[in-house]
């Protein structure tokens, strides 16, 4: 039993949260986060926004080896602990400005070894400045704190960034360092781009900057910068996530004019994320593929996309992915979203890959979850860690991840080529595998780990249930596999497929009231053709006959709730209608907002409706439930997959329910660990379910459902005690004794991830600072 | 004899035991006037031609036996506002010497007039027809009454009772619990209704019930949240009718916080979860925020269907995580899609949320961004700015901020500190060109906020006055 109650709760926290609080932080809306040199040691800093401050977490650099190098001026003692306030039970509060949000780290270099420069953004027009070495000088030494400068911006920053040099992979400090800050258009100044040359006293080491600082600046415009990112170990090229167009913004240093006036365009090329706004982006650094053909990428040649939804999502086409946002892996070179798989990643045609969007499972269905920051983690490994089915000979070093752990039961290291890192509103961080432009699956990718299909749960009775004389009652089932109207490719009962379904629930109504028109006022009056008109606000109903999922015609029904003035007795033929939505009037016509409606004869079993003409003195107040019924080709069965129409059905008729693709699981491109055989051709919109209604149909308003499942396992990297979510900024820390330590800024839930993507499944592997 | 003579005395004077009514200023608590103040201010509305700002007190620790609806006048605060003081910076206590604490009990002038109201009110719709004519609504949660306040009245003082002048509005001018069953009403929002069988639109005002009402006791117990909707042109009439507001199945009977009413869609949007009993193993009943609870659910009612109107629920929280929402607040319908905008503030995570409605009916509400704010972010001001987008003034009560969102750089610009405890509602003052000037009510220091902010450039954002205080 205890076993089961741990499977339970592993389970629950999505199995790699083997998570380790630590309530030292004192944190409020940590938003951005920088590392730096403090001179002995490296400060991480977390911009605590509801504080108007910042946090700094000491972390000591030096490669131990597992033996602590006793010349190691880092005081043991401090390491991954806050920088604490004078009062030391409590972390230090670095005053900066109002609602410090993004934060950049500046590695710099003086006579005396080495120091660093944080710059803030928040909401002032300016970037405030902290010395991180006068902060370990307070801390430990007793250093009077140091006024590290203002630089005057035309509007608030967005975001900034620091160009730190890089030797092994790892950022070393520098003389001097370029520094790139994006501010928005507003009434007073353009979207503009600034390029900062930031230094130290180089006698000193104090940081003392200013707007004498800004070395360039150009007009971004129409750009709306939301985030930077930079080629690693570069400073000549800038990408800058526009979050009003498509995709990303990409600027060459050298040409961005010196000054600061911004009145000249920063000449760019744009790099498409399919006419997505993009939130946060990042640029691979160096890696090789290492499947069957060995490809060496440079750092820089692809661009990861948090993009967002455009407003074109879900407009255009109701079950389209087009203009909706999710996760993108787009190519600098072709500018383009990089094509999907089975396509080589380089593939400069092909149609483009679809957003992948991580899914969370809440009350039985799979919720979508937004990414709001992305990263890379750095190929570091090498030799046996690298080596797997896929890559039997490993020559280049790859990003090994603790994968695994969910129903198989097996959780060890799988290496990729490259990953991706995506935090999301949900609170958790998904993996993404950049070579097969998939989420990292704790099944699938486990070593030895196979595939599982999605599948269908039947649950599908008629509700309410058929009476007992109901020789053949409706019903709903998957159609199956074997079917001869089977698509090719498709090998599942359901004709569900990996990465398109999802963990749903289906529901199919007979009778379903028409969504927007479940209950709307009106009037009643006669055609004076034998038919009734209902006239009803709003005064346009081509919303719904025009809907494609929908199709609101002719043939559709229309029941009625009379409302009756108290004072004014109805008359005789009306006074009977008190059985409000009894009788369903069928819809002769639809013109503009008015409703045309056959009557309803008298049948032995049930009075029909032919009110009189003397009931219709002034118009009749009524209340109309429109429900679907025998219009759009005699489809009366709306089909809701949750809560979001999919479409009409009819018995007899096969129901396809499609679904924009989300992942690419199974599409085995170069990874040859599938246990699935897929369709090669993957549509970006494919089937989610196909079913079919059979029996008769039932004589009241009834509802027939069914459940999906997608048995997928993401990845994932979570708190399960900060239940807010709300993720926002990712940073990947690196040191000689750290790779690939990931920090992820949980603001809503106030606090902050730290994952060892090495030690998921050990104790302190992941941390939860609050 | 002695005790027969007292006794008879007594009887005389009609001794009784019945506390002496303890009136809130400036109508007591002595007989002899007192000053105006404000007194944990909530609701704020101002009168369509800005001379008047109405700010309803809430009397929240029942200092009195009732509450006021002041009116201030809008001129004295654009004096505050003309000094140009920076204030964002002074703490409260040093301001004195900078001025930027008025105190006033020494600036009697701020105020116009009062009118007693019951306590415990909370936001503020003021209704002025195009007939003319001005009343001031709003709803106390203790006794179920609505408070209806004239505003220049016909030989009437400039606040006066709607129901029968003079200025002892207590009674109010419905209790709803009787009218409608309605208990706790809070928001009141104000809308028109296409009444089945008319064509004309009907001016309303919409009472939404906080403190769920109980259908049933024994076994399961059911409770349920109304909607009341009253003829605004004649708010003592009983109501128009009442919607329900909430289901047995999902929104499980609980209550409603904030609402917006969408002329467009033609839609009354609620949200919130308040539950009648959210312990109830421990003494009485009481009704609170929902606990435990890992949704939130946005409410759809279409009143033109009037008491037959359909409930349907979005899951806000399905799209962002969320258990409550602080506030809703429309945005502008965009032409080229025919989606619309609701703007919201949601609790656990501390965010604001933007929600579309699609022109496809098919379509549920999709929440289309999310961005942190500082904890417990309440009420939003809207502020049109014509070529620039939209810019959001948003209170936080927990932090004592008021936010500024830029719309369309989906960014928090700018932030107004040093506000006090409980930044509560925000109302739009008469502004120079280019600068948008507003009031925030700070509940828990009887006091207004008076805050500036530029139109070009909002990240300078400005705290100019604080105007009041809590007694001593």
């Amino acid at each position: 039993m205890a076993a089961i109650a741990a499977c339970a709760a592993l389970a629950a926290a999505g199995c790699n949260s083997t998570t380790t609080p630590v309530a030292a932080g004192q944190l409020n809306g940590v938003s951005g986060i920088a590392a730096t040199s403090g001179g002995d040691r490296d400060l991480l800093f977390l911009a605590n926004a509801g504080g108007d401050e910042l946090r700094a977490l000491n972390i000591c650099t030096a490669a131990d080896g597992g033996v602590r190098d006793q010349n190691d001026p880092c005081p043991l003692a401090e390491d991954f602990q806050f920088v604490p306030a004078p009062i030391r039970l409590f972390p230090a509060s670095i005053q900066t400005n109002d609602r410090p949000v993004r934060l950049a780290g500046a590695r710099l270099t003086w006579s005396g070894g080495n120091t660093g420069a944080v710059l803030v953004a928040g909401a002032e027009s300016a970037l405030r400045v902290v010395d991180a070495k006068n902060i370990v000088d307070q801390e430990d030494r007793g250093a009077a704190a140091l006024d590290a400068g203002i630089i005057p911006l035309a509007a608030p920053a967005s975001d900034v960034v620091a160009a730190n040099a890089l030797d092994g992979g790892l950022e070393v400090g520098a003389p001097a360092v370029f520094a790139f800050a994006v501010t928005g258009k507003s009434a007073v100044a353009p979207a503009q781009l600034v390029v900062l040359n930031l230094h130290a006293n180089p006698g000193t080491g104090a940081i003392q900057l200013s707007g004498q600082d800004i070395v360039g600046s150009c007009s971004l415009d129409p750009v709306q910068p939301k985030k930077i990112a930079l080629i690693p170990g570069r400073d000549d090229v800038v990408y800058i996530a526009d979050g009003a167009g498509d995709g990303a913004v990409k600027v060459n240093r050298a040409d961005v004019p010196a000054g600061a006036g911004a009145a000249t365009p920063c000449p760019f090329k744009r790099i498409s994320a399919g006419g997505r706004p993009v939130r946060s982006l990042a640029v691979s650094p160096a890696f090789t593929e290492q499947s069957s053909v060995v490809v060496r990428h440079p750092a820089g040649d692809f661009l990861l996309f948090a993009a967002e939804d455009s407003a074109l999502c879900h407009i255009a086409d109701p079950l389209s992915s087009a203009g909706c946002g999710g996760i993108l892996i787009a190519n600098t070179g072709t500018g383009a979203v990089v094509p999907q798989p089975t396509a080589p990643l380089s593939d400069p045609g092909g149609p483009p890959m679809e957003p992948l969007v991580p899914r969370v499972t809440q009350n039985f269905v799979d919720l979508q979850s937004f990414p709001r920051d992305v990263a890379f983690l750095q190929p570091f490994a090498g030799g046996g860690a690298c080596t797997n089915a896929a890559r039997p000979a490993p020559t280049d070093p790859c990003t090994p991840l603790i994968v695994g752990g969910t129903n198989n039961g097996v959780r060890g290291l799988t290496p990729f080529d490259l990953i991706g890192v995506v935090s999301t509103t949900d609170g958790g961080d998904y993996f993404v595998d950049l070579v097969n432009r998939r989420l990292v699956s704790d099944q699938r990718d486990a070593p030895g780990g196979v595939e599982s299909a999605p599948g269908v749960d039947i649950q599908g009775t008629l509700t309410p249930a058929a009476p007992s004389t109901e020789t053949s009652p409706a019903t709903l089932l998957p159609i199956v596999a074997t079917d001869p109207a089977t698509p090719p490719g498709i090998t599942l009962d359901g004709w569900v497929n990996p990465g398109v379904t999802r963990r749903s629930r289906w529901r199919a109504i007979f009778h379903g009231p028409v969504p927007g028109l479940e209950r709307r006022g009106g009037s009643l009056t006669p055609s004076g053709s034998g038919t009734f008109n209902f006239t009803v606000s709003p005064a346009d109903l081509s919303r719904w006959t025009s809907a494609s999922l929908l199709k609101l015609s002719p043939g559709d029904a229309v029941a009625l709730i009379f409302t009756f003035d108290p004072l004014k007795p109805p008359c005789p033929d009306l006074a009977n209608e008190t059985v409000a939505l009894r009788t369903e009037l069928p819809i002769v016509s639809i013109t503009g907002g008015v409703i045309e409606l056959a009557p309803v004869p008298d049948t032995p079993a049930s009075p029909g409706f032919h009110p009189a003409a003397s009931c219709f003195v002034s118009p009749l107040g009524v209340v109309a439930e429109v429900r679907v019924a025998n219009g759009n080709g005699g489809r009366p069965w709306l089909v809701y997959e949750n809560l979001e129409v999919r479409g009409r059905a009819k018995k007899g008729e096969p129901f396809i329910g499609r679904e924009p693709r989300t992942d690419y699981a199974g599409a085995c491109a170069t990874n040859a660990v599938c246990g699935v055989a897929y369709s090669a051709t993957l549509p970006p919109l494919d089937i989610g379910l196909a079913f079919m209604i059979s029996g008769n149909d039932p004589a009241v308003q009834s509802v027939l459902s069914i459940a999906t499942n997608s048995l997928a396992f993401p990845t994932t990297v979570r708190d399960t005690a900060l239940s807010g979510g709300l993720a926002e900024s990712l940073f990947v820390y690196r040191s000689p004794k750290v790779q690939n330590l990931i920090f992820t800024a949980v603001t809503g839930s106030n606090g902050l991830l730290q994952a060892n993507p090495l030690l998921l499944n050990a104790v302190g592997g992941i941390l939860s600072y609050r | 004899m002695r005790t027969a003579i007292a006794l008879l005395v007594c009887a005389a004077f009609g001794c009784n035991t019945s506390a002496p009514s303890l009136l809130p200023p400036p109508f007591g608590p002595t007989n002899a006037p007192t000053p105006y103040r404000l007194y944990f201010p909530t609701g704020l509305a101002v009168s369509r031609d800005q001379s008047i700002l109405l700010v309803a007190n809430g009397d929240f620790d029942h200092a009195f036996d009732a509450s006021t609806l002041v009116a201030l006048d809008t001129a004295y605060l654009g004096t505050l506002f003309d000094s140009q003081l920076d204030c964002s910076n002074v703490p409260v206590g040093v301001a004195a010497r900078t001025g930027c604490d008025i105190d006033l009990g020494q600036n009697q002038q701020a105020f116009l007039a009062a009118a007693m109201i019951g306590n415990y009110g909370g936001p503020l719709a003021l209704y002025e027809p195009a007939s003319g004519g001005a009343t001031a609504f709003v709803a106390a949660r203790d006794t179920s009454v609505l408070h209806a306040v004239s505003l220049r009245a016909p030989g009437q003082p400039l606040l006066s009772c709607r129901n029968h002048g003079g200025l002892d509005c207590r009674d109010g001018v419905q209790n709803l619990l009787t009218t409608a069953t309605l208990e706790g009403p809070y928001a009141v929002v104000l809308g028109d209704v296409v009444a089945p069988g008319s064509t004309a639109h009907q001016d309303v005002l919409f009472v939404g019930e906080l403190v769920p009402h109980i259908d049933r006791i024994g076994g399961t117990t059911v409770t349920r949240a109304s909607v009341a909707v009253l003829d605004a042109t004649n708010p003592a009439a009983p109501p128009l009718f009442t919607m329900a507001a909430s289901d047995f199945t999902i929104t499980t009977g609980t209550g409603i916080g904030p609402m917006a009413f969408d002329k467009v869609r033609r839609q009354l949007y609620s949200s919130g979860c308040y539950s009648r009993f959210p312990n109830p193993s421990q003494g009485d009943p009481l009704s609170a925020k929902c606990v435990g609870t890992t949704t939130n659910f946005l409410r759809e009612l279409g009143p033109d269907a009037g008491a037959n109107a359909g409930l349907r629920t979005v899951t806000i929280s399905d799209q962002i995580r969320s258990t409550d929402t602080s506030d809703l607040v429309l945005g502008e319908l965009d032409p080229a899609t025919g989606a619309h905008t609701l703007y919201a503030t949601v609790r656990n995570p501390d965010a604001l949320i933007t929600i579309e409605f699609p022109d496809d009916p098919s379509q549920e509400a999709h929440v289309r961004r999310a961005t942190p704010l500082p904890i417990s972010p309440g009420a939003i001001l809207r502020v049109p700015r014509p070529g620039l987008g939209d810019l959001l003034l948003i209170s936080a009560t927990r932090t004592g901020v008021v936010d500024v969102f830029d719309v369309a750089q989906d960014q928090v610009v700018g932030q107004i500190t040093k506000l006090g405890d409980t930044p509560f509602a925000l109302a739009r003052l008469p502004s120079p060109a280019n600068v948008a000037r507003a009031a925030v009510s700070v509940f828990g220091d009887c006091r207004l906020g008076l805050i500036e902010v530029p139109l070009d450039k909002p990240w300078t954002a400005t705290l100019r006055a604080r105007v009041g205080a809590c007694p001593p």
